[in-house]
């Protein structure tokens, strides 16, 4: 599914290297964490692979379902089955949630040989995929993200991967910001969209998204590079212990 | 002066022949504004009104000043045909009854031609013509005038409530640099509500519409009595190369409430001045209006409100997108006068560039004499966000369609303003086209 080797990225011109020798393997219906100290990396590494402009891939490459991802735009690897949950969900006032969703969904559809939804159909998908993930109907009428609660942006993200279907879903901390029952409903959200050929990368600090959510693997990203990599077992570790002894791991390693 | 002789000899040509002896009232009219027009002359290059619009750039051509006298068949807007609602059709400024679906006599409402109007009641109805807001006088105001030869005059009586919206709409049909001068007298008396709508669209007839070549001086005088309530919209739709000046005087009661929305979506030149007189207290004015300048289009908004009367309220909402070697000039003018106490003026002009050949020169002039008074202003100019654009294209969406959705969503709450329902998704149509039509290069990255 996803096989990325060695990556170095810069911020674009001639910026500091942020990702430093970066690999990663995921396989079809897999579920990987990446944890990691503030500032480490997790963020720019979704955000190179969705295709944010602003970066600079040095060496190394990513290859996602055979191609070479960095021949992709941005919109072309959302087609292809890319998804990104942002950390930070962006407000686009003045874009109806429904003429926004409409075109992506139809996007991505007429990508997949897919014939368009009817207004009909398209409704019912909203409101069944909405509820999956325990969103309020009434977000549905308003601009995208303008104004929401930012629980209800984290869900609004969930909502619109259930609604586009991709193959490998990137979740950058979508933890972050939900209450304790929100973090249930979208966890059992996410469980339920878990097919044999669908990926995730679940970016997150806290051990506690991993017990409704259980990963094949566990990596930790330190200093732009993955220091470790275990069960999910890992997560409860760095639960307890910090990042500290790894820190240090990755400095004796490096020497 | 080479350029105003030729417009000078035109009118002679046109209006000195069929002088029957006695000086009618419209004779004087003439004679008043072509007098004005020539002690002024048209705008040149330095004048600060006209600074970054050099006007007589447009002026150049060998125009023709009559348009064709027995049209025949006679294209209307799609919008004029479809709607329901009320409908008053000009043809090349003369208004054209048989064209037209009017109110039914219940209401207490006159649509007729200005000449009709100037014949039976000369000396109200020059009054009103002769009448201009202290500080709108311009050059083109005066040609529109030397060459009054008809036009189109509403009178909504006292207490008349139009219960649906009544569109103009003007089809131009002449030769091809033809110089159409038309001219609107709207009368609403005291405690009347209307909503009306100006449509200059590209309509012609027998569906070959050919305004390519046209230059437009309208003016349009709407006399708001006291409690009347005005909802008017402006739509400018004439199509490629069209070009138009346009003066709005807008005369206002106590207590009354005056909109519009100008909506400016093509042309090769479009200067608007836009003139408000809230003349008594408690008087609401709003001015919204958005302009979409393609590639190749020069907008110029200028716009005036004179607070001279305290208690009032004035609010003005313009946005713009400007493509590709495209200008664009707002420049809002408030004067708030010294007896002005009270005065809520609010102002802000929003601008999109789409290209580093995109030019806009926005200028916010606030004259405050009052010392009892809020007053704000903002004026944006900047580019697409491109985290935005981000977002849309992480969710699949090509790069044009998003960029078109957030063009699209820019404009969308002066969209919303427009309370007609139809005129608004008609509006909405017609910018989505609009906005297809600008082949963007992008800046950052030619993506
Ligand atoms: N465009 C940029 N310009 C400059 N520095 C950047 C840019 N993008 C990221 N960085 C820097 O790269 C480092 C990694 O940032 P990143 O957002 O990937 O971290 P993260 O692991 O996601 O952190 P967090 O847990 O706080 O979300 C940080 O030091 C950040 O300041
Ligand atoms: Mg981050």
């Amino acid at each position: 599914m996803l096989e990325i080797t060695d990556l170095h990225v810069c911020v674009e011109d001639g910026g500091t290297e942020i990702l430093k020798g970066l690999s990663l393997s995921v396989k079809a219906g897999e579920v990987h964490a990446i944890m990691g100290p503030n500032g480490s990396g997790k963020s720019t590494l979704a955000s190179v692979l969705a295709g944010r402009s602003g970066y600079e891939v040095t060496s190394g490459s990513v290859v996602y379902k055979g191609v070479d991802l960095f021949e992709l735009e941005a919109d072309e690897r959302a087609r292809e089955g890319i998804f990104l949950a942002f950390q930070y969900p962006v407000e686009l006032p003045g874009v109806s949630m429904s003429n926004f969703l409409r075109q992506a969904v139809n996007s991505v559809r007429k990508h997949r040989g897919e014939d368009k939804l009817s207004a009909m159909e398209f409704l019912k998908m909203m409101k069944d995929r909405a509820a999956l993930v325990g969103l309020d109907p009434s977000l549905k009428q308003r601009a995208v993200n303008e104004g929401f609660s930012g629980g209800e942006k984290k869900r609004n993200e969930i909502f619109q991967l259930a609604m586009l279907e991709p193959t490998l879903a990137i979740l950058d901390e979508t933890d972050s910001g939900l209450d304790i029952d929100a973090l249930r409903i979208v966890s059992e959200g996410v469980n339920g969209l878990r097919r044999p050929d669908r990926s995730f990368l679940i970016i997150t600090h806290y051990q506690r998204l991993l017990n409704h959510i259980t990963p094949d693997f566990v990596h930790v990203l330190v200093d732009g590079r993955i220091v470790q990599s275990g069960s999910k077992d890992l997560a409860l570790k760095l639960e307890e212990q910090g990042y500290d002894w790894l820190k240090e791991e990755s400095v004796e390693s490096v020497n | 002066m080479v350029m105003e002789k030729r417009f000078i000899a035109a009118q002679q040509v046109l209006h000195t022949n069929g002088r029957n002896g006695s000086a009618g009232i419209i004779e004087s009219l003439r004679a008043n504004g072509l007098a004005s027009f020539i002690s002024a002359g048209f705008p040149l290059p330095r004048e600060e009104q006209w600074k970054y619009t050099p006007v007589r750039k447009w002026l150049r051509d060998d125009f023709q000043f009559t348009g064709t006298s027995d049209p025949g068949d006679v294209q209307l807007p799609e919008l004029i045909s479809s709607t329901k609602d009320y409908t008053v059709v000009c043809v090349n400024g003369v208004f054209k009854p048989e064209l037209s679906r009017l109110p039914g006599s219940e209401l207490a409402i006159t649509v007729t031609s200005l000449q009709a109007a100037l014949h039976d009641e000369p000396d109200l109805i020059s009054g009103y013509l002769r009448r201009t807001n202290p500080g709108a006088e311009n050059p083109f105001l005066s040609l529109n005038m030397a060459f009054l030869s008809d036009g189109l005059y509403i009178h909504i009586l006292a207490d008349t409530i139009l219960d649906k919206p009544l569109y103009i709409t003007d089809i131009v049909m002449g030769p091809e640099l033809f110089f159409h001068q038309p001219r609107i007298l709207i009368v609403a008396e005291n405690r009347s509500q209307a909503t009306i709508i100006e449509l200059r669209d590209r309509a012609g007839h027998r569906g070959a519409a050919h305004n390519a070549g046209i230059f437009e001086n309208t003016v349009t005088q709407i006399h708001v009595s006291a409690s009347s309530n005005i909802d008017y919209y402006h739509v400018y739709d004439r199509g490629a190369g069209a070009r138009l000046v346009r003066t709005l005087n807008v005369y206002q009661e106590r207590d009354t409430t005056f909109s519009t929305n100008e909506v400016t979506l093509s042309g090769s030149l479009v200067r608007k001045n836009l003139n408000f007189l809230p003349d008594g207290e408690g008087c609401q004015t709003q001015l919204n209006g958005f302009y979409l300048a393609g590639s190749g289009m020069h907008v110029d908004i200028h716009t005036l409100v004179d607070h001279a009367e305290p208690h009032c309220n004035s609010k003005e909402l313009f946005k713009g997108i400007i493509d590709n070697n495209a200008t664009a000039v707002f420049n809002g003018r408030v004067l708030v006068r010294q007896d002005a106490q009270q005065t809520n003026a609010y102002q802000s002009n929003r601008n999109v560039l789409l290209s580093k050949s995109a030019h806009m020169y926005s200028k916010p002039e606030l004259e405050i004499y009052a010392d009892d008074v809020k007053c704000s202003h903002g004026a944006t100019t900047g580019q697409l966000d491109d985290e935005a654009l981000f977002y849309l294209r992480s969710r699949g969406i090509s790069f044009p369609t998003a960029r078109r959705m957030l063009l699209e969503a820019f404009v969308s709450d002066v969209c919303a303003l427009i309370r007609v329902e139809e005129l608004r998704l008609n509006v909405e149509e017609r910018v989505s086209t609009a906005l297809a039509g600008m082949h963007i290069k992008l800046l950052s990255d030619g993506r």
